[in-house]
């Protein structure tokens, strides 16, 4: 029997990536609780209106007509707390002692673990929201108790439908009904002397704009590479048709060549998960059940530095490997990633000739005019293995994509599969914030805040930010850390890295070593948050937890 | 696998720590108490590229056959709770169950202490020598902690004393781990052909025997004059039968002989080796990006520089010098 998951308990955003359904705008709203019953009463009045994992109905296939049925949102809502949040709203102690530890940490403590640390003062570049908390974090006033994410659709000028900023209000204006017990902290930049600080977290998807003038929404990040392309897939997410075909390449290898859904307990708790076991969740059940943790992180991109250095170094990989300098760029910078810019996998397409071929055999087109293309494009990106490549000839094992998702590599023989990657899976949401146009300076804002959603931050989470990020012993690299995001500052050849790109011998050709990476992604803050079913948070704001 | 391995001892020691209290500074404390302490105070390896070119302030860094000591405290062992028994069984026997079951503990504290070092065979001489050296560069250290250790006072004076104490405390090790095999090892095969042979034809006597055997004796209700016969079968039976066991005995102390001797020693798998490989291993790194456009390049100059310049890394880096220039023993430099 399959699982069969209550859509109309889960959060709506840890099923689905907002992003990609029509919601290109975000703002970010932490806040501060400083009287429990404050706190449960917002929690209450909020509730009505966060978005669920329920589906909404297709405007292409008219569904049948049943009693109640969930409308598609101009703003979603979802709301998540930290383990200090939790806290102050009065949540038992016997739950909160279950928490795990890397939860009760929270994220800044566990920097130097996560290789957060780049440089001395790594602290000073964190936005002031997450280091305002100056003294005990049980009972500092700046400490950061809730999130609550806002994802909105958009206008065709660009801009946020209006509802964003009337939900915005709504929050505000609740806070003040509360006599600000529970309080909006604003610090999502890090503001110099005299500057205002930001008072949300402004996110936007880069826009592209049409020959007709109107904007839409790319989906690239700031470095320029096409995102969010490998999410895993787990049982119960999709319907079971969806779930089938999304499976290949997402989910979990076999090792006798099919792929499935990955287990659902590895992203929501409650469900068994790839140990086969329901793991052990803070009591009681129905409060754990069907929510999940969350790490949120605020990346910076030195967009600046990435462009400068691509550059630089293309010329001495076109000069090794004898390429034309434009196409020595294109190939360095799929070499890192393990995907050209566009998305198309290197183990499918290893080289500019292949990548052409690939793009003419899938040619993508708009899902609205011709949607078998669009799937066939959208599976082609995602099926594929690395049997074939074990050296890493094709996708170096090195780049960030085969280093965070080891596919069918790292079993016990050669294409086998292996639980050591079923349990290291993450979903990825987040949208990109800031401008990163031509000419733009690194000291700017611009970046992606990520946010990873996993049953366990400890095993899956920290696992890939600690051991394939930074660290390079599963994939044959020694102290290398990941050339994209990993941490560069560290290590011998500090305050830069090395990222070594493997030729196939028959190209005669010797292998590049691209030097001086500097630090692409800088952290610059973040906090591990616990995102509650409907249920539970129900329970938080009726303060009806009992434990035993 | 046992104590000597792969060109390695592996060294396991179980001291047993004092039991009287003794003064610690102004106050009063259990030995073991004051034994963690000072071992909690023991520099360990240093790690991290700010110490990569530096020495490391592990005293077992002091010697170059260290390649990994360890040191715990076993303070008991643990209970792991009732020997569960069938619930029938136990009530037909009149178990009372809260009646507590004898448990297991140790009269003392002990002090674990795993060492592997390079040796060139299994044998005291070697643990002797080592354990020589040790003294020799860390009596300091050694001193501080085992002066909680039941007998050391009084037994140790120097090298040779210490060295007699810590023989006196060995353990056989059961279960080494060797990894610095770049191929796999050649291992002698065990003669499996003269065993096969042997317990086949044994077991052809000892079948045709039982046959035969069988045959006179159903045969001889009828025919008496075959039955003379059968003291033949039946011996040839019982030949065959103890040939059999004699090889299946043969076999099993020939394999276990074969499996208690040691692996033969890896290539380049002692300390100042391993050291130098890793230091060559950093600079050739090095070496490798410095000069990749060189190596790229198709003309005469490149070409010129690039042998020049591997020259010079020859030169400056001695890789046929194991002493110099290294890796420090006790950094781990990444």
């Amino acid at each position: 029997m399959a699982v069969a998951l209550d859509l109309a308990d889960i959060q709506g955003n840890i099923l689905s990536a907002y992003g990609k359904l029509g919601f290109p705008k975000g703002r970010f709203i932490t806040l501060h609780v400083s009287d429990p019953d404050a706190g449960r009463k917002f929690v209450t009045e909020l509730l009505p209106g966060i978005t669920t994992a329920l589906r909404w109905p297709s405007h292409r296939k008219p569904a049948p007509p049943v009693p109640a049925e969930v409308r598609r949102p101009d703003v979603a809502v979802n709301i998540a707390f930290s383990f200090y949040g939790l806290c102050a709203l009065d949540v038992p102690t016997r739950t909160l002692g279950k928490m795990p530890d890397e939860f009760v940490d929270g994220m800044m403590k566990r920097a130097p673990m996560l290789g957060d640390n780049f440089f001395p003062d790594w602290k000073d570049k964190w936005d002031d929201v997450w280091t305002a908390a100056k003294t005990a974090r049980l009972t500092d006033r700046e400490t950061v108790h809730i999130l609550i994410t806002l994802n909105a659709q958009m206008n065709p000028d660009g801009n946020a439908v209006a509802a964003l900023q009337a939900k915005t209000d709504e929050i505000e204006a609740l806070c003040k009904s509360l006599d600000h017990k529970v309080r909006v902290l604003p610090g999502h930049t890090h503001a110099g002397p005299g500057e205002e600080p930001a008072r949300y977290q402004e996110l936007s998807a880069i826009m592209i704009r049409m020959p007709d003038g109107t904007l839409v929404p790319s989906p690239q990040e700031h470095f320029g590479y096409t995102d969010a392309i490998g999410d895993p897939v787990f049982e119960g997410q999709y319907p079971l048709k969806t779930e089938r075909a999304g499976a290949k390449g997402n989910g979990a290898f076999d090792g006798a060549g099919n792929w499935r859904p990955l287990a659902a307990g590895e992203f929501l708790l409650g469900y068994p998960d790839e140990a086969q076991e329901i793991a052990g969740a803070p009591m009681p059940l129905s409060f754990s059940r069907n929510g999940t943790f969350m790490a949120y992180r605020k990346l910076h991109q030195n967009v600046h530095a990435f462009r400068k250095f691509i550059d630089t170094t293309a010329a001495d990989l076109a000069k090794v490997w004898g390429l034309p300098v434009a196409d020595a760029g294109e190939v360095l910078i799929a070499k890192m990633a393990g995907r050209w810019s566009d998305g198309v996998p290197l183990a499918r397409a290893p080289t500019v000739a292949a990548w052409k071929q690939f793009n003419a055999q899938y040619p993508g087109l708009d899902p609205r005019k011709d949607r078998r293309a669009y799937d066939e494009r959208e599976h082609a990106l995602r099926d594929f293995r690395y049997k074939d490549d074990p050296q890493g000839l094709k996708c170096p094992l090195t780049s960030h994509m085969r280093r965070v998702n080891t596919r069918d590599m790292l079993g016990p023989t050669p294409d086998a599969g292996s639980v050591l990657n079923n349990r290291r899976r993450i979903l990825r949401r987040g949208l990109p914030y800031g401008d990163s146009s031509p000419g733009i300076t690194d000291d700017k804002e611009h970046g992606i805040v990520m946010m990873v959603v996993c049953a366990s931050l400890f095993r899956q989470y920290e696992f890939v930010q600690q051991q394939w990020i930074n660290y390079g012993l599963d994939s044959s690299a020694g102290n290398d850390t990941d050339p994209l995001v990993g941490n560069h500052a560290k290590g011998v050849r500090a305050p830069n890295a090395k990222f070594v790109i493997a030729s196939d011998p028959k190209t005669g050709r010797p292998p590049f070593i691209a030097r001086d990476l500097p630090q692409f992604v800088e952290t610059r803050g973040g906090e591990y948050f616990f995102v509650p079913s409907m249920t539970a948070l129900r329970m938080i704001g009726m303060g009806t937890i009992d434990p035993t | 696998m046992p104590t000597f391995d792969g060109g390695h001892y592996f060294l396991t020691v179980l001291i047993p720590i004092s039991t009287k209290h003794v003064q610690d500074g102004t106050t009063v404390t259990s030995p073991v108490h004051a034994l963690r302490k000072r071992l909690d105070m023991l520099p360990t390896t240093a790690d991290g590229p700010a110490s990569a070119g530096g020495t490391s302030p592990s005293p077992f860094a002091r010697n170059t056959r260290n390649h990994f000591a360890r040191v715990a405290i076993i303070d008991d062992v643990a209970y792991n709770g009732r020997t569960v028994r069938d619930t029938l069984v136990s009530a037909a026997l009149s178990t009372v169950l809260t009646d507590a079951q004898p448990q297991d503990h140790l009269h003392c504290p002990f002090l674990l202490v795993s060492v592997d070092f390079d040796a060139a065979s299994g044998s005291d001489v070697e643990r002797d020598s080592y354990l020589t050296e040790l003294w020799n560069t860390m009596e300091g250290d050694l001193r501080a902690i085992l002066t909680f250790c039941q007998g050391f006072d009084a037994q140790v004076k120097d090298a040779k004393s210490f060295a007699a104490y810590i023989a006196k405390c060995q353990l056989e090790t059961t279960m080494s781990f060797n990894d610095y095999y770049i191929d796999d090892p050649k291992l002698p095969v065990w003669p499996a052909t003269p065993f096969l042979w042997g317990g086949a034809l044994s077991a052809i006597a000892l079948l045709v025997g039982v046959a035969v055997t069988l045959f006179l004796l159903i045969a001889g209700w009828f025919t008496s004059s075959m039955q003379q016969w059968l003291p033949a079968a039946f011996g040839l039976s019982i030949v065959g039968l103890v040939a059999l066991l004699l090889v299946v005995a043969a076999a099993y102390l020939s394999v276990m002989a074969a499996g208690r001797k040691p692996f033969p020693a890896a290539s380049y798998a002692t300390l100042p080796t391993v050291l130098k490989a890793l230091h060559l291993q950093r600079v050739f790194t090095g070496f490798a990006i410095e000069h990749q456009m060189q190596a790229a390049g198709a003309d005469a100059a490149s070409a010129q520089q690039l042998y020049d310049g591997f020259k010079a890394f020859v030169a400056a880096n001695k890789p046929d010098d194991l002493q110099a220039p290294t890796q420090p023993p006790g950094v781990i430099g990444i």
